[in-house]
């Protein structure tokens, strides 16, 4: 028992001093860099390296087979393929239909998910099969998604042909433009969703009973108990959704990228045109960042 | 006096009542259209030949059959390396991957929500920044780095390079910032290490981003083919998702190929249904309230 003490005093006394060699600041330091460090060493060899990389690349012309020996027959070009980008129409055509996509699209998502995520949340039956439901586009993004966009099977017009029994107005007004937009929209808000919903049960019940007990109605409640206090996510929303609608496959950038890529000719070019729209994209979530502050706590 | 009380409980009950069938049928309508896509994977696993090759394409089935099914247990049976070696290999990699970039991101959040050390900001900046990265426009690079490491062909190669995943980061970041200092304050006057206040409050409290992190990356690595197909030349170490996607080639193969496809995504809608009832339940019992 004693000797147990006087082990563990020693332990400690052995403590104080290797506290009292490293400042406290500097012991801050190595453990904030020390906890993410498995997480940066991925992040330097395999984002970092090959973002700078490709910078390099942007000033060459170079086709695939190249690249692989990297010198090969790559031709430095200085910022030719920059200054193509910018005099090719059909890409300022792309930023500007990505851009506006983003515009209408994002707000639509972010709202839409808000509203399923506060009715998901109340209590009733087959609650659990609904949020099954409403997830499912994330779960098959990479199988089907690709089947009823990308390939052949893409011109399907799907609400078109669940309908096309049913004429008349009903077929005409399903079968339309209009509501394969708002299915691709509702697909695409499907993590949101779930984030909301994560966030919406971080919301303390009591504050919900006593807002009722001041006699509060459920819009008000809404209003001022639930948005409150779920503001950081509706941000963080928001900016997923952006980014979401930058990148996806259907974005008109990415697939004009994924053409330069996929003919292995103009590499060059496509790293020059992922690094302007990459500094374009990151300008204008630092933007709406910067605008939404405040309500980031 | 009681009787009062009785009867404005059962209007309260009633006008709940009634807003749960409003909420069902609201729902109901929204996720009929959530539910198109499965239902039609589920159609086209079962076509016939003659309604695969219909243009334009029809939604629903009219004459379901299993062939399909049967056509892709013979594709399996005749496979080069046995089945199981797939399947082993896919639950191997996707296991380790998610046990790994859960301790990963867990561990980096961590100091970048509750800590202000020096390099802090910067850090989050570049987390940020590289949200947007294009990751088709380093796809080179990547392989030149992978190939320096010499993890190609191994299975190293289909987990390592998928940690650094920044989405996922932030995610975790945001829903750390939400639980407040105090608790950490709390651990630290009783006395608990950096590594306690990690595993023993940190890591329960982030339950709920873990579960939505192992949704979110499950899909991905699951069926993953392209790593496969582009760092693997040993077939024994190739993947369940590369040997499906190699079904779908040939027309003859096209209903086989449906078939897997309906399989391969049975998984992750069962991972789904088991993790998001963490996501629901955890934060009642956090502690954060």
């Amino acid at each position: 028992m004693a000797k147990q003490q006087i082990k563990a005093k020693k332990k400690l006394a052995h403590k104080r001093t290797l506290g009292s060699i490293i400042s406290f600041e500097r012991r801050k330091t190595i453990e904030g860099w020390g906890f993410a460090l498995p997480w940066l060493i991925g992040f330097v060899m395999f984002t970092l390296i090959p973002l700078v990389l490709s910078i390099r690349i942007s000033f060459f012309i170079t086709q695939l087979t190249d690249l692989y020996g990297f010198e090969g027959h790559s031709q430095w070009v200085g910022f030719q393929n920059y200054k193509d980008i910018i005099q090719d129409p059909s890409v300022g055509e792309a930023v500007f239909n990505s851009f506006a996509n983003a515009l209408y699209q994002v707000p639509i998502i972010v709202f839409f998910a808000l509203f399923v995520a506060v009715l998901l949340k109340q209590k009733f039956p087959g609650r659990v099969y609904f949020r099954v439901i409403f997830f499912i586009p994330v779960i098959l993004a990479g199988v089907i998604m690709s089947y009823l966009f990308n390939d052949g099977v893409g011109s399907v017009n799907v609400f078109g042909s669940i309908v096309s029994n049913s004429s008349g107005w009903m077929g005409n007004i399903l079968g339309g433009r209009l509501t394969q937009y708002i299915g691709n929209i509702m697909w695409s808000s499907s993590v949101e969703i779930l984030i909301f919903l994560a966030a919406l049960q971080s919301v303390p019940d009591i504050l919900y009973e006593v807002v009722e007990l001041d006699g509060a109605s459920a819009w008000e409640s809404f209003w001022h108990v639930t948005l409150p206090y779920i503001s950081p996510f509706v941000i963080l929303n928001f900016v997923y959704a952006l980014v979401d609608s930058f990148v996806k496959y259907d974005n008109p950038i990415m697939s004009m990228m994924k053409q330069m890529t996929d003919t292995g000719t103009k590499y060059g070019m496509a790293s020059a045109l992922s690094w302007m729209y990459m500094l374009m994209s990151l300008l204008t979530i630092l933007i709406f960042i910067l605008l939404t502050r405040r309500w980031l706590r | 006096m009681f009787q009062v009380d009785v009867d404005y409980l059962k209007k309260a009950k009633k006008r709940r009542d009634r807003g749960k069938v409003v909420i069902i049928l609201f729902l109901t309508l929204m996720g009929v259209f959530f539910l198109l896509p499965l239902v039609y994977l589920f159609c086209t696993a079962f076509k016939p030949p003659e309604e695969l090759f219909l243009y334009p394409p029809t939604f629903f089935v009219k004459n379901p059959t299993i062939q399909n099914f049967k056509d892709l247990t013979a594709i399996t049976a005749n496979s080069a390396v046995p089945f199981s070696r797939y399947l082993f290999n896919t639950v191997l990699i996707t296991v380790s991957y998610i046990f790994c970039l859960v301790l990963i991101l867990t561990m980096a959040c961590y100091p970048l929500s509750k800590h202000k050390f020096p390099g802090r900001d910067g850090l989050m900046g570049l987390v940020t920044t590289s949200l947007m990265f294009v990751a088709a426009a380093a796809a080179i690079p990547q392989y030149l780095i992978i190939t320096t490491l010499h993890i190609d062909n191994t299975y190293l190669v289909y987990i390592i390079p998928g940690l650094a995943n920044t989405t996922c980061l932030f995610l975790m970041k945001q829903f750390l910032d939400t639980v407040p200092n105090d608790i950490f304050e709390a651990g630290k006057i009783d006395g608990a290490s950096e590594w306690q206040l990690y595993t023993k409050i940190a890591i329960p409290l982030l339950r709920n981003a873990q579960a939505t992190v192992i949704i979110l990356t499950f899909g991905g690595i699951w069926a993953d083919a392209s790593t496969s197909t582009t760092y693997i030349y040993k077939e024994q170490l190739r993947t369940l998702g590369f040997f499906m996607n190699t079904i779908g080639g040939g027309i003859a193969r096209t209903g086989a190929a449906a078939a897997s496809s309906l399989i391969m995504t049975l998984p992750s809608i069962i991972i789904f249904i088991i993790q998001q009832s963490r996501v629901m339940d955890t934060m009642a019992h956090s502690g954060i309230k």
